[in-house]
């Protein structure tokens, strides 16, 4: 196998497989032997702890192919694509073989049909080569650090859902489900295997197109805030969105219900609960708190400044706070987004479209306003204190408020909870669950008599006093 | 022909702007040449074809390979392009380490030899995303000397270095040099290397011009 990769695997790579073999080890002990995947080592939580980390491992691989320096060293893209490929072949291998030596004998021994089981561990194997052929292709295309894993993350993520049947009602996926639908049924009839073999056509035609296309630097970039932003949306989107849904086992039948947990409100006031809010708010904060550290730590633009005339450096100063909010706000829009589409689709499968429409432009509004204030403020605090700092206060802000809906409500902690807007809906939740079921559209009247549409605007109002305060306290500080 | 780098009307077109425009150069083995311009003349892609690594209208042979149509890059070619960084989680001889591999030509002690040559303690076990510009400068041009090239392709090679290095520099492609290495430098700093080249080429708006000395 070593002679067949062009890198060696270094101690990192067989660190990141064997954490992950040990997380496979302890969710097999802890899982329900009822779960009809486990009795072939597949199971939901398996799948995504295993994907997550041949994630990891391709794109850590893949770092050492996408450098020019390595590229040249081939002597042409045609022995590149091939050493590729073969590497490829061998590190997937190398990562999925425990997993199938496990398929292997979990499923003979099951079902004591050594022919079907092989021909499911081949399809799933052929599966997972292609995908890592199209990861590679994707990373020497973007020529951008992580990119391709956030890229198949991403498509991923949806694939999962989709498998589930949770966007579109149809039998379908791309990536996730062919080979773990097999494994579930446990019986291989003609048209599965057709339907298999349309998957992998459809996935070897991909891969084998985009190996096809010029690498980076020829390609259109996205601007560079977009860029960032669309990298940090893997960390708020889809890991939020998978675990959330995994923790809880949740089945779509209520939309609010959907929606409360994208918000990080739990469904119930006890661990699971508890472990909604870490997983859903902690990677949101994570995610802002990347984007705007990556925003304001342009050195290169402070120390051009400091030579400038001082008049200069405030206009510079306001320019970049305006691009900071704009780009923050844009950035902020996009989680959002990702997420509150996610429940949209999920909530059109339970009702007529009208209400679904209405109730998203409710939470649009009130989430991309959310998302503003929390942005805005961070970005000014990060560019005058230590932005580990803000993360720290911000997450305990936001976690501690939310928190706070759970204890005894006094005049105090109600009053402290109108203030946090993040909280207003976990608020809502604990004093009138019923008056949301009913009345999605006066989302908060029970709390203040605000519209949706005024949460916005008073949301607006405190990101310009925040603006406002910042510049006032940039003008006197000695930070640059 | 195959001691020789040839483009013939070599032009490259990126959003609707002509960053080369129809370049035609005859460059004999053996020999610095230098290539000057402001950011943005021209002066990255002009190396980045004959490096093959965009692809161009016109022809391309270095030292008797056609890059255009073979759509391969030059045998035995060193090259420090402007994204000098490797892998910051590795130390330098770790990076190095992994580059020799693909060639497999070379071993520890060549791999050591570049890294002293150019500055740098092969002991060094700290990963390079610590190092200074300079140093990554430095680990840049190891591994573009490391496997005795035939040919360097230097993008703005002196970025970062401080006077003493910059004359070591000078010291490393002359030895280069006497080894008959064919060396390209493309640079803004002109005062840097123009001392050492046979010839010199003023590029600007993708046109590059043979510069007369006096």
């Amino acid at each position: 196998m070593k002679k067949h990769m062009a890198f060696p695997l270094r101690a990192k790579d067989l660190w990141l497989i064997c954490g992950v073999y040990a997380l496979y080890l302890i969710i097999l002990q802890l899982s329900s032997p009822r779960d009809i995947g486990l009795r072939y080592g597949i199971s939901g939580a398996l799948h995504i702890i295993l994907l997550l980390g041949f994630l990891v491992f391709q794109d850590s691989r893949n770092r050492l192919f996408s450098h020019e320096y390595s590229l040249v060293r081939f002597g042409s893209r045609k022995a590149f694509r091939r050493a590729r490929n073969v590497s490829l072949l061998a590190e997937t291998l190398i990562y999925w073989l425990p997993h199938c030596v496990f398929l292997l004998t979990a499923g003979i021994t099951v079902r004591k049909d050594a022919g079907t089981v092989i021909v499911l561990t081949f399809f799933w194997l052929l599966d997972l080569i292609l995908l890592a052929v199209m990861m590679s292709a994707a990373d020497m295309l973007l020529f951008r650090r992580h990119g391709s894993a956030l890229l198949f993350g991403l498509l991923l993520s949806l694939d999962y859902l989709q498998a589930m049947e949770m966007l579109f009602s149809i039998d379908f996926s791309l990536f996730y489900g062919t080979s773990l639908r097999l494994f579930h049924k446990g019986t291989v009839t003609a048209q599965d295997l057709i339907l298999a073999a349309v998957c992998l056509a459809i996935k070897a035609g991909l891969a084998f197109w985009l190996q096809r296309l010029p690498e980076g630097g020829q390609r259109k970039r996205l601007a560079p805030w977009l860029r960032s932003s669309l990298r940090r949306v893997w960390i708020g989107f889809p890991l939020g969105a998978i675990l959330a849904l995994w923790w809880n086992r949740y089945s779509p039948g209520s939309l609010e219900g959907l929606w409360l947990l994208s918000f990080g409100m739990p469904i119930a006031e006890d661990l699971s609960g508890f472990l909604m809010i870490l997983v859903n708010t902690l990677p949101f904060l994570m995610a802002c708190f990347l984007f705007v550290a990556d925003q304001s730590n342009d050195r290169t633009a402070v120390n051009i400044l400091s030579v400038v005339r001082e008049g200069t450096r405030r206009i510079w100063w306001r320019r970049r706070q305006l691009l900071l909010l704009v780009s923050g706000a844009g950035y902020a829009l996009m989680i959002l987004l990702g997420e509150t589409i996610t429940g949209y689709l999920f909530g059109l499968r339970s009702m007529n479209i009208g209400r679904a429409a209405a109730i998203l432009r409710d939470l649009l509004c009130t989430k991309a306003a959310v998302g503003f204030v929390l942005l805005s403020a961070s970005s000014i605090l990060c560019l005058l204190l230590d932005a580990r700092l803000v993360f720290l206060l911000v997450s305990a802000i936001s976690m501690g408020a939310q928190l706070l809906a759970f204890g005894p409500r006094t005049a105090f902690t109600t009053a402290a909870l109108r203030i946090l807007l993040p909280c207003r809906a976990s608020l809502l939740l604990h004093e009138e669950p019923a008056a949301m079921l009913d009345f999605s559209a006066w989302f908060y009247r029970g709390i203040d008599g605000l519209h949706p549409e005024m949460t916005a605007v008073y949301s607006g109002i405190c990101a310009l006093i925040l603006f406002g305060v910042g510049l006032k306290l940039a003008d006197s500080a000695d930070f640059l | 022909m195959d001691n020789k780098i040839i483009l013939r009307n070599v032009s490259k077109q990126i959003k609707g702007k002509e960053v080369l425009s129809h370049v035609d150069l005859e460059l004999d083995s053996g020999r610095i040449y230098g290539f000057f311009g402001r950011n943005g003349s021209g002066k990255t892609m002009l190396l980045r074809a004959i490096a093959g690594l965009i692809r161009v209208r016109g022809k391309v042979i270095v030292f008797g390979k056609n890059l255009s149509k073979e759509d391969a890059f030059p045998d035995q070619m060193g090259l420090i392009i402007e994204k000098t960084e490797l892998w910051p989680q590795y130390s330098a001889m770790e990076n190095l380490d992994l580059l020799a591999r693909i060639r497999n030509e070379i071993g520890e002690e060549e791999m050591r030899e570049a890294l002293e040559r150019v500055g740098l303690d092969p002991e060094d076990k700290r990963p390079i995303r610590t190092y200074s510009m300079g140093m990554r400068q430095k680990l840049a041009l190891a591994q573009a000397i490391m496997e005795s090239p035939r040919l360097l392709l230097l993008d703005e090679p002196t970025n970062g270095l401080d006077d003493d290095a910059v004359e070591l520099f000078r010291k490393i492609m002359q030895e280069e040099q006497q080894r008959g290495c064919t060396i390209l430098i493309a640079t803004h700093q002109k005062e840097d290397v123009a001392g050492l080249c046979s010839r010199t080429f003023r590029v600007a708006e993708g046109k590059c011009r043979e510069e007369v000395r006096g």
